[in-house]
């Protein structure tokens, strides 16, 4: 079993801080480490897009700033991550050894969502670019697998874990919204991950049935990050048997990401042999439900946020020692 | 009529809209009062969604589908509805989304059950400043105002508007809801809410447990 974390951190996006958060991880024993995510995941991603004119902002939204007829034509963004670089570099000059370096991005279905068609009519999701599915399938997918690339062949994370959340919003038990199909879904997780080392499909929330079958249909897609804590109906989802089936793995939420209070060994050690119970040697990774950017509401400064989250982690990676799996 | 009303519930509870609004057409040429239909057909196929919603046969989908159709049903009824709509309120609440947060899913939800179980909802859409809220507060009166968040970067935004009712004296004036997917009840409490609600289901129970209505 190892331990890695979803990505994000309540601190402010600072050179030092990346350096500084991702030394704690190393030093704490974290087998996956992410690079640290300071900065608002969707932001990262679509900014990118404003600066060549696909997107514009307008009323701190993105719009699509493009005709829709265009799609087969329109540019790439250039791709970086200066917080990714900077754990790539750090990691060459200190010869840091860990299993491999986590590289999180926001998957094409989470960024559409957050684009609107037009800024005439906008009714949140229902005016999204996910009603446009080529604009989702041909164009957000391209943009999504140049990061991957950009993480995976460039910058050498051979972890690499697209960020979904939105898939259990659109996703239901008998629907999916905008008339996506399973395989529509699926096949676009795979042209974003095929090639990479380890791949892995984080979604938060509770999983909806279609969901599973969406993920276990995938053919690159190994690794299934998701709450077991906050939402420990999530131990119903997937069967052990199903798992090795589809030769899929769990990471398992095992600490709160929403709530403050540090959870104490023995509790998380108690979540994480139910999860063993449920999937055996399927659950390969434990970690925290998702991203610790929300704990900084809970304190008066960022730093007591930070403290937090960084004890959240130190007890997950002594739950790992004391199991010995 | 009977069998058209039930056609209608499904019609909802399916999410099917072209299903839904030909029902209500020929419901309304029969001479079906709009007022029967709502609470013969369109109340209790979303109490049906949500009792599934609850009983996890319905997600997310289902549940905003059904919400939309019901929502374009009663915008077909309501030049039908002449001045009854609005009679047998149950309560005003206001709602919005914090400021620096766009997201609507989660507080639209909310307001249409709130719609559905008979609650006045005063929207004030996404983004809303502090001042907006109080401004809302001091001309509405609402028993019950409703603040969603759906980032952790803006839940915070919450405890402002809260402090701001403080620092105005209107605090003991309304009631206080929060929700949102980073939001929990730890956080309701830390900030002083009177209460928090994890889906738009929950909102219903809270708002009438909170007004002592039924």
């Amino acid at each position: 079993m190892y331990t890695t974390h979803v990505g994000s951190f309540p601190l402010d996006f600072t050179r030092d801080n990346v350096l500084r958060v991702f030394h704690d991880m190393i030093n704490i024993g974290i087998d996956y480490p992410p690079y640290p995510q300071l900065r608002n995941f969707i932001k990262i991603f679509l900014d990118p897009l404003v600066d060549i004119h696909v997107l514009k902002l307008v009323n701190s939204k993105y719009v699509i700033n493009i005709s829709l007829s265009e799609l087969k034509n329109l540019p790439l963004p250039a791709v970086r991550l200066e917080e990714a670089e900077i754990v790539a570099s750090i990691v060459k000059k200190e010869r840091i050894c860990v299993e491999a370096i986590r590289g999180c991005v926001t998957g094409p279905f989470t960024l559409a969502s957050e684009i609107q068609i037009s800024e005439r009519e906008t009714r949140g999701l229902f005016t999204s670019a996910l009603s446009s599915k080529d604009f989702v399938l041909k164009y957000m997918t391209r943009i999504v697998r140049e990061f991957v690339t950009y993480l995976h062949d460039v910058l050498g994370f051979k972890f690499i874990v697209i960020d979904e959340p939105v898939l259990s919003v659109i996703v239901g038990s008998r629907r999916i919204l905008f008339d996506y199909t399973i395989e529509e879904i699926s096949k676009c997780l795979d042209e974003v991950l095929q090639g990479v080392e380890l791949a892995g499909v984080h979604v938060c929330g509770r999983v909806p049935p279609l969901l599973k079958d969406v993920l276990l249909s995938t053919r690159y897609v190994k690794v299934l990050d998701h709450e077991f804590k906050d939402n420990p109906k999530n131990l119903t989802v997937y069967t052990k048997d199903e798992l090795e089936k589809y030769d899929k793995f769990i990471s398992f939420g095992c600490v709160s990401s929403r709530k403050p209070v540090i959870e104490s060994v023995e509790e998380i050690m108690d979540v994480v042999k139910r999860g063993i119970d449920t999937f055996g040697s399927r659950l390969l990774m434990i970690k925290p439900d998702c991203g610790f950017r929300g704990l900084a509401g809970f304190f008066e400064n960022k730093e007591k946020a930070y403290e937090v989250a960084i004890e959240k982690l130190r007890r997950i990676v002594e739950v790992k020692r004391r199991l010995h799996v | 009529m009977e069998d058209l009303i039930n056609k209608l519930k499904v019609a909802i509870i399916e999410g099917d809209e072209e299903e839904a609004l030909k029902v209500t057409k020929e419901l309304l040429e029969r001479g079906i009062d709009p007022k029967l239909i709502i609470e013969r057909a369109l109340e209790p196929a979303m109490k049906i969604v949500g009792e599934k919603f609850e009983r996890e046969e319905y997600f997310i989908p289902e549940v905003m589908l059904a919400a939309e159709v019901f929502k374009k049903v009663m915008e077909f009824l309501k030049p039908h509805l002449g001045q009854e709509v609005g009679e047998k309120s149950k309560g005003r609440v206001v709602i919005g989304t914090v400021r620096g947060d766009i997201h609507e899913l989660g507080k639209n939800l909310v307001a249409t059950m709130l719609s559905v179980a008979g609650f006045e909802v005063i929207d004030l859409g996404v983004d809303v400043s502090p001042e907006k809220f109080i401004e809302a507060v001091e001309k509405y009166r609402p028993d019950v105002l409703g603040l969603s968040a759906l980032m952790t970067t803006t839940m915070i935004e919450q405890k402002v508007v809260i402090e701001e009712l403080k620092r105005r004296g209107l605090r003991d004036k309304v009631k206080v809801i929060v929700g949102g997917a980073p939001v929990t009840e730890e956080w309701a409490r830390e900030i002083g809410a009177d209460g928090y609600a994890a889906n738009a289901y929950e909102a219903v129970r809270l708002v009438k447990k909170l007004l002592g209505v039924e």
